[in-house]
């Protein structure tokens, strides 16, 4: 008979921390799945921050907005969405008072701001309205303003969700995905900021796609009645453009494959970016570069460098359209105006449409109307940069349209809208948001540029354009006049 | 303890393939376990109660009032009043008021609200009846102080009437339209900011015999 020597007694303990050890384990690593799971909800509404992407000096704001995006095959009612963020806060400085609620939930609940953490909660109203996230649609859910501390370290600073929640209005289910961050870089003073869109310049950045998949895209996350998915542990996603951003071609890699941005045509960018439920995976998400005035090229939106000549588009039908502002009646600095191209069931939005001012003060513009079908009759909602959106639906058109269209066809199409004036009044915010109405809002902006130092707000106020001989803005009565004629004739965009 | 040397290994057999099978037994009821939490948890009450919890209605700094009869006659016409009454200190540059109608009830009597000429803000920047929309838009402005109207708390004024003729009876309300999420809104905004106070607003109920 020998006694157990310390070999077997080791045994033994081992297997007995194996008995308690391998459950808790197991505990642990389901308990932070389903923390994950938890903060994504069904995933139906994507949160995203824009830019995904930015580079920034110290002492420089960073506005960024929290997006929503609906690409369930549903609308979806809500009332009420919720998020918190992390920032790293010695490189970030956000005031609470920075957050703003500015979509269909334009009510700040709770804008909250701790030392690393953000939390929002927009609501549709203190009632019991409910907000439509139209299926497909992407909106503005809130924004807020980081401001780059001077003693930020250089670098690399993620800007990440932790938390969303946003409760469908009826089923009271989470609808939310966990949101996909920001990844923003702080730059020294004297090195040159990055352009969030490149130029459409030749030798500009060109993506060869390591892998285009050819089935369908990967099924997102719509909770079914029997398959819960599982995770894998195994698998991993980076996303060589920083996440969700369009304006520059990149790679999401991941334990599947490669999966590169890419044209679908000329309109639509299909964007991958890193979804974490239930694993780290690409997810492809369709995008119309023309929504935002680009073409898709090489896995990206490019917007063509500022100028009169047209986005070179082969089969897009051309307009060039002239319009003038009220009050105008010399040249002006150049502008930027929103068209919008609308039949019954369609619209199609160009924003940012640059257009330029000759003696007279009628300023004319150019845009290739990429996704506008060929010959069909259209009419078209024009919106100035402090105006209200003006309906035109006939060439030289000389009074309010009620109704009716005009016919677009497939190459070039010169309307001249300069004879009924677009009307100033709708003043954009410290944003350059206008909200659709005039009213005692902007009112108040007008009344408050008339004694402010600030050229900027003065100029967002200043309807009739005009300038001292030095160069400043002059806000007066003749602006003031020109408002109250607005409110009383044409208060409303004219959709 | 003792144990024959020869007894070791089959009793160390036992010994593993028993403990063995407890921790497969334990690792299966604790998956399934903590399955069940997370299928709670993402349907429904953890992930939504924390926000509406967090929700904080702020507190009104003025009352939008729209007042009149509370009791008319089938074919009687009756004067709607407007009126602010504020709630804390704030200055202002001017306000809008949107009143909505059923117009099955209600038939506006004229095309435009008469302004009080006391009324806190004197210019009417817009005034109009929509018939289609059955609502009154209402824009009055400040002019005169460069900082806005100064208004303390416990100050009321009557801003301006409307009138209605009453079609048929039953009853219905003419309602003060605060909606923040509407373009078009009943607000008051603050001279200094152009933002708009926090409003409660009192809806008018007739009763039509």
């Amino acid at each position: 008979m020998n006694k157990i020597g310390k070999k077997e007694i080791f045994i033994l303990l081992g297997l007995v921390f194996l008995l308690i050890g391998l459950p808790l384990m197991v505990m642990v690593v389901k308990q932070s799945q389903e923390l994950r799971r938890g903060a994504a909800g069904s995933g139906v509404l994507k949160l995203l921050l824009r830019p995904a992407s930015a580079d920034k000096r110290r002492g420089e704001t960073l506005n960024v907005y929290v997006k929503l995006r609906n690409i369930s095959s549903s609308t979806k009612e809500i009332r009420v969405a919720g998020f918190d963020l992390t920032y790293d806060s010695s490189v970030f400085q956000v005031d609470s008072d920075s957050i703003v609620c500015n979509g269909p939930l334009p009510v700040p609940a709770r804008t909250e701001v701790s030392s690393n953490k953000i939390e929002v909660v927009c609501i549709k109203s203190l009632g019991s309205a409910t907000a439509s996230i139209v299926s497909g649609s992407g909106v503005n859910l809130a924004q807020i303003t980081f401001q780059v501390k001077s003693g930020a370290a250089l670098g690399n600073s993620e800007v990440n969700f932790v938390r969303t929640n946003i409760p469908d209005a009826h089923t009271e289910v989470d609808l939310s995905d966990a949101g996909v961050g920001g990844n923003y870089r702080i730059i020294t003073d004297s090195s040159p900021t990055n352009t969030p869109r490149p130029t459409n310049t030749p030798g500009g950045p060109t993506n060869t796609p390591t892998r285009r998949p050819t089935n369908t895209p990967r099924p997102t996350n719509t909770p079914g009645p029997t398959n819960t998915p599982t995770p894998d542990p195994n698998a991993f996603c980076n996303d060589s453009d920083g996440g969700y951003e369009i304006y520059t071609p990149g790679t999401v890699t991941t334990n599947e494959g490669d999966f590169s941005d890419y044209c679908q045509d000329q309109d639509t960018l299909i964007e991958y970016y890193c979804l974490s439920y239930p694993s780290p995976h690409a997810n492809p998400d369709p995008q119309s570069c023309a929504g935002v005035n680009s073409v898709c090229s090489d896995g990206a939106c490019i917007q063509p460098t500022i100028s009169l000549t047209p986005i070179p588009s082969p089969d897009a039908p051309r307009l060039s359209f002239k319009v003038k502002f009220d009050g105008v009646t010399g040249k002006i600095g150049d502008q930027y105006v929103k068209v919008l191209v609308k039949r019954q069931g369609f619209t199609k939005e160009f924003e940012d449409v640059l257009v330029v001012a000759d003696d007279n003060g009628v300023m004319s513009g150019t845009i290739s109307l990429v996704g506008v079908k060929a010959p069909r009759r259209y009419y078209l909602v024009i919106k100035g940069p402090k105006h209200v959106a003006e309906r035109f639906c006939v060439n030289k058109q000389n009074g309010r349209c009620e109704s009716g269209q005009m016919l677009v066809i497939r190459r070039e199409n010169n309307f001249d809208f300069s004879a009924w004036l677009l009307m100033a009044g709708d003043i954009p915010d410290q944003n350059g948001l206008q909200d659709g109405v005039v009213d005692s809002v902007d009112f108040g902006r007008v009344k408050k540029a008339l004694v402010s130092t600030d050229e900027e707000e003065r100029a967002r106020a200043n309807l009739n354009f005009n300038k001292t001989s030095g160069g400043k803005e002059i806000v007066n009565g003749q602006d003031i006049s020109m408002f109250l004629g607005t409110m009383s004739t044409r208060y409303d965009d004219d959709y | 303890m003792k144990i024959k040397k020869n007894n070791w290994k089959p009793a160390m057999s036992t010994i593993v393939i028993t403990l063995s099978v407890f921790i497969i037994a334990e690792s299966i009821w604790l998956v399934g376990k903590l399955e069940e939490i997370s299928q709670r948890a993402t349907s429904s009450e953890l992930a939504v109660t924390p926000i509406k919890e967090e929700v904080k209605i702020a507190e009104p700094e003025a009352l939008i009032k729209a007042a009149g009869p509370a009791v008319v006659s089938k074919g009687e016409e009756f004067i709607l009043t407007v009126s602010l009454s504020a709630r804390k200190d704030f200055s202002s540059d001017g306000m809008d008021v949107v009143l909505t109608y059923d117009s099955t009830f209600l038939e506006p009597v004229g095309v435009s609200a008469k302004i009080n000429p006391d009324s806190l803000f004197k210019t009417a920047g817009l005034n109009l009846v929509e018939e289609d929309k059955a609502r009154i838009l209402v824009t009055i402005l400040d002019l005169q102080s460069p900082g806005g109207v100064a208004v303390r708390a416990g100050d009321e004024s009557d801003l301006f009437t409307f009138g209605f003729k009453a079609l048929k009876t039953g009853k219905t309300v003419v309602v003060v339209n605060n909606d923040r999420a509407e373009r078009r809104k009943t607000q008051v905004i603050k001279a200094s900011t152009s933002d708009p106070l926090v409003l409660e607003k009192e809806d008018l109920v007739v009763m039509i015999k």
